[in-house]
């Protein structure tokens, strides 16, 4: 049988020379031709006018949950768009971007806006108050994937237009939150908001126009000639790649095909801080909490004195530190330390204390019992290895504990059907936001449906306080009374605020980040490393 | 020879059409819901259920099965749960990047096989052919993640040659693509190229002991061209029988060097799909495989027909 | 029966056919080549080698003669024993915090140093070993039981023989690590996905081998003749046959260990395997890989303890097989 396959002679045996010298040339070429990939540092060099910039980020850009303040849309909504005001990040004070000036009278319940007036939007119309009252009409739409500040939003009652370049908004209730809505509401093209979310048309006054998407690949943006800010930005055009994995992106980083990589966690950090040519830099809103969930219809975590053990059991500090790179605070509360509930002490509450944690559980009649620890993937470092530090401090007081790894979308279905098998580790956002947001908005914390099946009419009550108290006094003072509740009943045992990082080349200047994570390339540019 | 490929036709597109129950079903089998990962982890129920009814999971699982299966047969596969993109072109993309690697790999295979397979039919000395059989085991038996890892250390970590993982699209700039190739595809061949090079052995020696291999070295033809001329192309034979099952392996031994290099192949893209339960993604996938392997068992039955006639008359 | 051919693309009418056939091109059947024989699986080290030796059986001098068999156990008990007896006599457990220096490089008190949680390298790499022993343990029994089952009835029943060969092609087809990726996805991951993925990927090497081994025994003189004599089929098997298949059942043992070890690290490597903070070889290696340039020493124990054990079963069953043939 071998014989009738044989090939024909001849021919055969030159076309394999053929090809070998073909493949060794090309190696070669490959090889000699310039300086290998690997040894290559960030772009640059030349002035700061012009360039391309390449970001990098693992998770799809989704576009019909903009209106979230998603992970997945942070990198690239403040290149297209602008918001009205800009939080300063020292003073916690809004500066002017879309809104040049703004008063506010009459207990908080008037605002009167004034707008920028040589703002037009990439499609080249001009930008007027129109906008303003169309955008928070569209903040405040139940619709579809409503934003985190729909609440915001829907307290505007009425608007008049006041002048060519004034809007004059009347609030039902005053608000402390704001300038949060000014701050993360990203002015969309008020004639195109329709076609925004289906991503047909994506119209802003940023400093770059979007200039196409193809899903799972890129997102391409292009400079803005007519941006508002005279001169910038100097980068001609951004292209966002998509990366599903980590591991490629920070090779990209290191072999300087990327510039910008968002949101890398775990141990691809420990990689870009070895690297002189990269630089890590933590967004300082430190607005990444994570936490351990109880789910309190299993018992025993039914009973307050086992996650108030649990909490005693933890070491943050570890967490922190070996997990987390050292970025970000421990903390046992939900607020970050620019929330107007956040007090020190209440964030030092708990810390590790093993005796305490074993008497609690001594005195809760439980020992030995077994718990389950999920966690959404099984990935090195990261959620991973806090899991790995919290099991050890469960350990190590007497809790039979082990550790279930869940694909990430039984994970989140779990999670959202509030069936997780007894404790689990994720993250939480919204703790720089007023607190009223996240006890009537953030899934953990929702008072009236949670992941951890947390019912009490005492929560419900404290959550209806924060929400509708007004004055600053009485809001500390609520704030204090939910904070006290929170630290007592531990259904949510909050570890470390953290925060977001981006990773870039050193040859990349000038960029900077929103309270809000966004990244902004206004003042972009590549230089020398 | 026609009638025998007539006979197996209707039964190859019927365990085609058998296997799309269980490639439909598997994923459906395990926990987890594709609409809970997409609405974020902040959804309501009700955003939950719109989603789900956005991409079509409300039907019932025949109806599911049915569009889905009648989508293919037009050769629409729908579209990603994930980014809303075409599967077609989002696995065709992938199938482009491993055929790459795959490719690549298969030449250096060949390349490395070659002057191993010769060498270990040549070699005289007792020495010299335990230290090939063991160049052989070892390119043969360290898994792929070890000798990934291995390489990685060297060429990336030590000497930085060769960037440690990621892509550049070859057509785009070869240069830089080719350099990106280099330590997945070398990962990957290993092991196909000591296969290729024990078949290559085996068949070289059955050549030398064959008559006409005998009677050319009587005339006095040297030995190099001996090789060249008689030993080689009558061992290439049986070789490419082999090549075609090395293919297959290839692809799949590209899953986990795809982890390893970050390769956006298919490997690489069947784990990320699979963790989303991004249903239309796998399910392309899956069929994808199953019509792969059912067209390459048809393609060697035949094969093996037009070797045997045997084969070819049974009913 | 020197023919290599591989088993995706062998026709199950004609695998037994050719074992007993000589060499088409003319090569003697009685002097089969010296080389390894048919290693058709890349990434399953040997996974799917076909024993030829089974014609010429004669009892002569034990295998253990062989440097090779020799030096593989040798390195292989050494291993086991490691990770057996070695934890107790270490200070730290594999899972517990012992170091406030992560990724710290190796000192008297962490030989292999530590990881990115501050744990011992050497502890972890050690219960590494126990993980894939107990694999080991727990699937190649499974492996050849089934495999050696589904072998039996397709060499005993020329009706079942066609299914049971598709099954088997079918089940070839896809490479292990394929196939654990579909467990994991549907028994979630874990070490029970592992145990199964190995069994599954194991069985139909030693079926085939089981089947062809029987097969060729059937056809012996001794056996014919035990059939004229009127000795029952079962007899004829538990008594005749299958005590003459042993060394084939043996080296396929040796096998699907490396599969085992194989397919372990593998599954791990993908996240797959041993949950955290359970310590595997596939896992460290996975780990050491997002480290590898500051603590490049992470990946040195998992890197030698895994190639060692792949290595040596492989080399032990071609040992065995080549001593066996021999005979």
């Amino acid at each position: 049988m071998s014989a009738i396959l044989h090939p024909p002679h001849g021919p055969g045996g030159l076309s394999r020379r053929a090809l070998l010298g073909g493949l060794g040339g090309l190696g070669a070429a490959a090889l000699a031709g310039c300086t290998p990939v690997a040894r290559q540092v960030g772009s640059g060099g030349h002035g700061r006018q012009g360039g391309s910039l390449v970001m990098a980020q693992a998770e799809e850009p989704n576009l019909p949950t903009l209106r979230q303040q998603n992970n997945s849309n942070t990198s690239w909504s403040r290149l297209v768009f602008n918001s009205l005001t800009q939080y300063d990040h020292r003073t916690y004070r809004p500066r002017p971007q879309l809104a040049t000036d703004w008063e506010l009278t009459d207990g908080g319940r008037t605002v009167v806006l004034r707008l920028r007036e040589d703002v037009t939007f990439h499609s080249g119309r001009p930008f007027g108050p129109r906008d303003v009252a169309e955008n928070i009409a569209y903040q405040a739409d139940e619709d579809g994937a409503p934003g985190q500040l729909r609440s915001a939003a829907a307290a505007v009652a009425d608007h008049s237009v006041t002048g060519r370049n004034e809007i004059t908004l009347r609030l039902a209730h005053g608000i402390t939150n704001f300038f949060d809505l000014c701050e993360i509401m990203m002015i969309v093209d008020h004639e195109s908001i329709a076609e925004l979310e289906s991503g047909e048309v994506i119209n802003g006054t940023g400093p770059f126009a979007f200039a196409g998407y193809d899903p799972g690949i890129a997102m391409r943006f292009t400079r803005n000639p007519r941006y508002w800010l005279a001169g910038r930005p100097y980068l001609d055009e951004v292209e966002l790649h998509i990366d599903s994995q980590p591991q490629a992106i920070v090779a990209s980083l290191r072999s300087g095909q990327t510039d910008v990589a968002y949101a890398l966690n775990g141990l691809s950090r420990l990689t870009v801080r070895d690297d002189d040519r990269l630089r890590l830099i933590e967004v300082d809103t430190r607005d990444a909490g994570y936490y351990v969930g109880c789910n309190v219809e299993q018992e025993p975590l039914g009973d307050k004195r086992v996650r108030q053990a649990i909490s005693w059991a933890v070491d943050r500090q570890k967490v922190l530190d070996m997990a987390l790179q050292g970025i970000g605070s421990v903390t046992s509360v939900p607020w970050t330390p620019v929330s107007p509930a956040y007090s020190r002490e209440a964030a030092g509450h708990y810390h590790q204390d093993l005796d305490r944690a074993r008497s609690l559980l001594a005195e809760a009649g439980v020992s030995g019992a077994r718990l389950e620890l999920a966690i959404s993937g099984n990935e090195p470092g990261g959620v991973r290895s806090i899991a790995e530090i919290v099991l050890d401090g469960l350990r190590a007081v007497g809790l039979d504990a082990s550790i279930t790894p869940l694909q990430p979308a039984e994970f989140q279905q779990r999670l959202g059907t509030a069936t997780l098998p007894g404790l689990w580790i994720n993250g939480h956002g919204f703790g720089q936001l007023n607190p009223a947001t996240m006890l009537n908005g953030a899934y953990p914390f929702n008072a009236a449906r949670n992941a951890s099946n947390f019912s009490d009419p005492t929560y419900l009550r404290l959550a209806e306080q924060v929400w509708t108290t007004s004055g600053q006094d009485a809001a500390r003072a609520a704030y204090a009374e939910v904070t006290d509740f929170l630290l007592d009943q531990q259904f949510v045992i909050d570890l470390v605020s953290s925060s977001v990082t981006y990773a870039t080349t050193r040859a990349l200047h000038g960029c900077a980040f929103t309270m809000f994570n966004y990244l902004v390339l206004d003042e972009a540019f590549l230089g020398e490393g | 020879m026609l009638r025998y490929l007539l006979r197996r036709l209707p039964v190859t597109a019927l365990v085609l059409l058998l296997a799309t129950v269980p490639i439909f079903a598997v994923l459906r089998m395990a926990p987890g819901d594709p609409a809970a990962t997409l609405a974020g982890p902040d959804a309501s129920p009700e955003a939950v259920a719109a989603i789900r009814h956005d991409l079509g999971l409300d039907r019932s699982l025949a109806r599911q099965y049915l569009s889905w299966l009648g989508g293919a047969l037009h050769g629409d596969f729908s579209t990603s749960f994930v980014n809303g993109a075409e599967v077609s072109g989002l696995v065709g993309r992938g199938l482009g990047n491993t055929g790459t690697l795959t490719l690549c790999a298969l030449v250096l295979a060949v390349l490395l096989a070659f002057p191993l397979g010769v060498a270990t039919a040549l070699a005289r000395t007792a020495r010299l052919r335990t230290a090939l059989s063991a160049l052989n085991v070892v390119m043969l038996a360290v898994p792929t993640y070890v000798t990934g890892v291995l390489l990685t250390m060297v060429f990336s970590g030590a000497l930085r040659l060769l960037p440690p993982g990621g892509y550049v699209p070859v057509l785009d700039d070869p240069v830089e693509g080719a350099q990106f190739l280099v330590l997945p595809s070398v990962c990957l061949a290993l092991p196909s190229a000591a296969v290729l090079a024990r078949f290559l052995a085996a068949s070289l020696q059955r050549v030398f002991h064959e008559e006409h291999y005998f009677a050319s070295r009587m005339r006095g033809l040297s030995r190099r061209r001996l090789i060249l001329r008689h030993g080689l192309p009558n061992a290439v034979g049986p070789l490419v029988t082999v090549l075609g099952i090395q293919i297959g392996h290839l692809l799949g031994g590209a899953v986990i060097v795809e982890a390893i290099f970050a390769w956006p192949g298919l490997g690489e893209a069947m784990v990320s799909s699979a963790n989303a339960r991004d249903y239309p993604m796998v399910q392309a996938m899956l069929l994808l495989a199953v019509t792969v392997f059912i067209v390459l068992q048809l393609f060697s039955d035949l094969v093996y027909a037009l070797v045997d006639p045997r084969v070819r008359e049974q009913p | 029966m020197s023919e290599p051919t591989g088993h995706g693309a062998t026709p199950p009418e004609t695998a037994g056919g050719a074992a007993a056939a000589p060499g088409p091109a003319g090569a003697p059947a009685t002097t089969p080549p010296r080389e390894p024989h048919e290693p058709h699986e890349p990434h399953e080290p040997g996974g799917r080698h076909e024993v030829d030796g089974a014609a010429e059986r004669a009892p002569s001098r034990g295998p253990l003669r062989d440097p090779v068999v020799l030096g593989s156990l040798g390195v292989l008990v050494f291993l086991a024993l490691a990770g057996l007896i070695l934890p107790s006599l270490l200070p730290h457990g594999p899972n517990e915090l012992v170091s406030d220096r992560a990724l710290d490089g190796p000192s008297w008190g962490h030989p292999l140093g530590t990881d990115e949680l501050g744990r011992d390298l050497l502890a972890r790499v050690l219960a590494g070993i126990r993980v894939s022993l107990l694999v080991i343990v727990s699937s190649v029994p499974l492996a050849l039981a089934a495999g050696g089952l589904l072998g039996l009835f397709s060499s005993a029943s020329r009706w079942l023989d066609t299914p049971v060969q598709r099954l088997f092609d079918v089940v070839l087809a896809f490479p292990s690590l394929i196939l654990g990726l579909a467990c994991a996805a549907v028994l979630g991951s874990g070490l029970t996905s592992v145990i199964v993925t190995v069994a599954v990927a194991a069985s139909p090497v030693t079926g085939r081998v089981l089947r062809d081994a029987v097969r060729s025994q059937a056809t012996r003189d001794y056996v014919v003749s035990a059939r004229v004599l009127g000795v029952g089929t079962w007899r004829l098997y538990l008594r005749h046959i299958l005590p003459n298949c042993f060394d084939v059942v043996l080296v396929q043992a040796a096998l699907a260990c490396a599969t085992a070890v194989f397919v372990e690290g593998g599954m791990s490597f993908l996240g797959l395997g041993v949950p955290p903070p359970g310590a595997s070889l596939g896992s460290l290696l996975s780990t050491s890989l997002n480290v590898l340039t500051s603590a490049p020493f992470y990946a040195a124990g998992p890197l030698v303890v895994i190639s060692a054990l792949v290595l040596c079963f492989t080399l032990l069953s071609d040992a065995l097989n080549r001593t066996m043939a021999a005979r």
